[in-house]
């Protein structure tokens, strides 16, 4: 017998408690608060939440808006180089203005295997949904750029559009399930990076981003 | 050479440890942070934490009770996705596994974020010996490598340490300015370890859970550093325990915020991520290769006893450590083992052999202030005091407990006896009360010179 039979064997020799109620779960979600309400109220939850973390939540009524945005939050970046994902909405946005598209670089997903993350201080990935009650961005890599992009350079951007807040972690979890089954890498980010391994102190940017930022559409 | 046994370089660092000022002030600090944060992170997200911990802890024991068929699902749905499953029975075969994964791959460099896991197998050790040098990159791992010890908790593990002590040593490892503050000291690690994450060939973390319907492996962490570690080099080498298993995806929902909670005492963490397998095709990229190893280690032995089987259920959040009276007096040095505080004293002896370890059940005021603030319900203090029995009647206790416990039933069945053992206990203390080695620490208390009969019949009288 190899190893993985033997314990599999011990496991099973094991025995069994009569019976466990695995069925109630989250079914009526009455352990968190309620995060409720028409999708302003939500979009306004997420921003409040995502500020407190000390990340950036900006709103644009349109791709136009979104793009003077985008210009603005570059700019004080003090000219690093800045790195995006070709996501339709993404090029949507840089469509709208030349200067903004010339000072960010769009490399071919095919390609994204191979720039030197080290060299860029933005990267700009969509996402797939934000998560109202607790201000929590949700991506996968497919639809983001990579495993990288997302968590090299030290300011992370991201642009969504409003139907994409969703009202908790359940709901986001189980719109996952649904769309992205063949999906390798998934992440949810709330805030920026952290450590408080140094006596508890806070501490921005430990190896992820430092500074995060959502620019919501709509 | 004269080498202590577990028990007694146990009381040794125990003592010392104790009548440390700075380490108590270190300590009650950083657990006086976590508390206040704790309470305010739980009260404002949940309305019933209760009812979160009994979902929780069902769960669990669903898991467990069909372990077997969820860590083959789990195989198979991982296996799907590309991605290699390992069995290691003990920690000797987990540790070929991840060296032979090494070699396969020429690897020279391997990057790690925390895991207790490896902890467990003294992962460090073997492959540094192999010629693969390993970089811990999670901030508080990184202090407690750079400074050659092991963690001394196992969410926070350079909680002892203060941000002089660190300054130093980054001062002499680093070569960092003396007097940086934890931002400086923060930015030193990250500029140290960015290079590795993109030079190393494998990188080596751990799992907060496996699902299986997924075949996932799901990691949570603040700092980025466990994000870097699968995203960049070649080859992902996963070491989780096999209790590490969730059913499916959704039940992330309670699990994520119920950790955070406990473990940081936030509503979530900074990254949560989940993987399934190496770089799939349509990612951009990724490692090429992944491997799981699902590790026993003495956790079937657990599984087999109906009463200790509940012990599996932990989450590794380290909330039973922060709550323990004996823990933050004795520090987590002083266990000598990978898990530290209640749940470490719960299983160490069950992992490694009552025969070394039956001591850590008495590390413990059976306060119950562990089984109180544990997310899944473990009833930890219930554990010790069988853990306790258990020692006792294996015959691995020693003489003292056994005889003693004697003499208590022997005076508790006669009134009679029972005075008698106090007027013993009377002259004793008049003729050597000071020589009790405990009196040299602290006052040793005074047989009441009254039996509870004559002070009842005092009060009657006075009524
Ligand atoms: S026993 Fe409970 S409180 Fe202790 S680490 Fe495990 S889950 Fe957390």
């Amino acid at each position: 017998m190899n190893s993985r039979d033997k314990i599999l064997a011990r496991l099973r020799a094991t025995p069994r408690p009569a019976e466990c109620a695995p069925a109630h779960r989250l079914a009526d979600r009455a352990i968190y608060h309620d995060c409720d309400g028409g999708s302003e109220e939500l979009i306004a939850r997420f921003g409040a939440r995502l500020t407190q973390l000390q990340g950036e939540f900006h709103r644009a009524a349109d791709v136009k808006a979104a793009a003077e945005v985008l210009l603005r939050i570059t700019d004080d970046s003090a000219g690093g180089r800045c790195i995006a994902h070709a996501h339709p909405l993404i090029r949507s946005v840089l469509d709208q203005n030349e200067r903004l598209a010339e000072g960010i670089e769009l490399p071919d997903p095919g390609t994204l295997d191979s720039p030197d993350f080290a060299q860029y201080e933005i990267g700009i990935t969509a996402a797939d949904y934000l998560v109202a009650r607790t201000g929590g961005i949700v991506l996968h890599a497919a639809g983001a750029g990579g495993r990288r992009m997302s968590v090299l350079p030290p300011f992370h951007i991201v642009l969504a559009r409003r139907d994409q807040v969703v009202s908790s972690l359940d709901e986001a979890l189980a719109r996952i399930r649904e769309t992205s089954s063949g999906s390798g890498y998934g992440t949810i980010i709330t805030g920026p990076s952290r450590t408080g391994d140094i006596e508890k102190i806070i501490i921005l940017g430990a190896h992820g981003p430092k500074r995060l930022a959502v620019v919501l559409i709509g | 050479m004269l080498t202590l046994t577990e028990h007694g370089g146990f009381r040794k660092r125990a003592a010392a440890k104790a009548r440390d000022p700075v380490h108590h002030e270190v300590i009650a600090k950083a657990i006086a942070s976590y508390e206040k944060a704790f309470e305010q992170t739980r009260a404002a997200q949940f309305t019933n934490w209760q009812q979160a911990r009994d979902l929780a802890a069902g769960i669990k024991d669903e898991v467990l009770a069909r372990l077997p068929e969820y860590l083959e699902q789990f195989e198979r749905n991982a296996t799907a996705q590309g991605a290699r499953v390992l069995w290691a029975e003990d920690a000797d075969q987990a540790r070929r596994h991840v060296v032979d994964i090494a070699r396969e791959h020429g690897a020279r460099l391997a990057v790690k974020s925390k895991s207790m896991a490896t902890e467990e197998i003294d992962l460090n050790e073997t492959l540094q010996r192999r010629g693969i040098e390993v970089l811990e990159s999670d901030l508080g791992e990184l202090i407690v490598q750079l400074a050659g010890e092991k963690p001394y908790h196992i969410v926070t593990p350079a909680m002892h340490r203060t941000k002089a002590e660190i300054a130093a040593l980054f001062h002499e490892k680093l070569g960092v300015d003396l007097d940086a503050d934890p931002q400086g000291l923060t930015m030193a690690a990250r500029r140290h370890l960015r290079q590795a994450f993109t030079q190393a060939d494998v990188g080596i973390t751990g799992a907060n859970f496996l699902l299986a319907e997924e075949g996932a492996v799901v990691m949570v962490e603040n700092e980025g550093n466990g994000r870097l570690t699968m995203a960049c080099p070649r080859v992902h080498v996963v070491v989780a325990g096999i209790e590490k298993i969730l059913p499916r995806l959704s039940d992330l929902a309670l699990f994520l915020p119920l950790l955070a909670t406990s473990g940081t005492a936030q509503a979530m963490t900074c990254y949560a991520s989940i993987v399934r397998g190496p770089r799939q095709p349509d990612e951009a990229d990724g490692p090429q290769r992944m491997v799981i190893i699902l590790l026993d280690n003495g956790r079937s032995r657990l599984l087999s006893s109906p009463l200790f089987r509940q012990s599996l259920r932990c989450i590794r959040c380290g909330a039973c450590l922060n709550a323990c009276p004996v823990f933050r007096t004795i520090g987590g040095h002083a266990y000598h083992t990978t898990y530290p505080g209640p749940i470490g004293s719960v299983i160490t002896p069950h992992l490694r052999g009552m025969g070394r370890w039956r001591h850590l059940a008495d590390a413990s005021s059976l306060c119950g202030a562990c089984t109180d603030v544990c997310p899944v319900r473990i009833d930890l203090h219930q554990l010790l005091l069988a853990n306790r029995r258990e020692a006792v009647r294996g015959g691995k206790a020693g003489w003292f407990w056994p005889a003693a416990m004697k003499l208590w039933a022997w005076a508790m069945r006669d009134r009679g006896r029972l005075a008698r053992l106090r007027d013993w206990g009377i002259l004793f203390e008049r003729l050597g009360r000071g020589a009790l080695p405990a009196a040299k620490r602290r006052r040793v208390p005074r047989l009441s010179r009254k039996t509870f009969a004559q002070l009842w019949e005092k009060n009657e009288q006075s009524r």
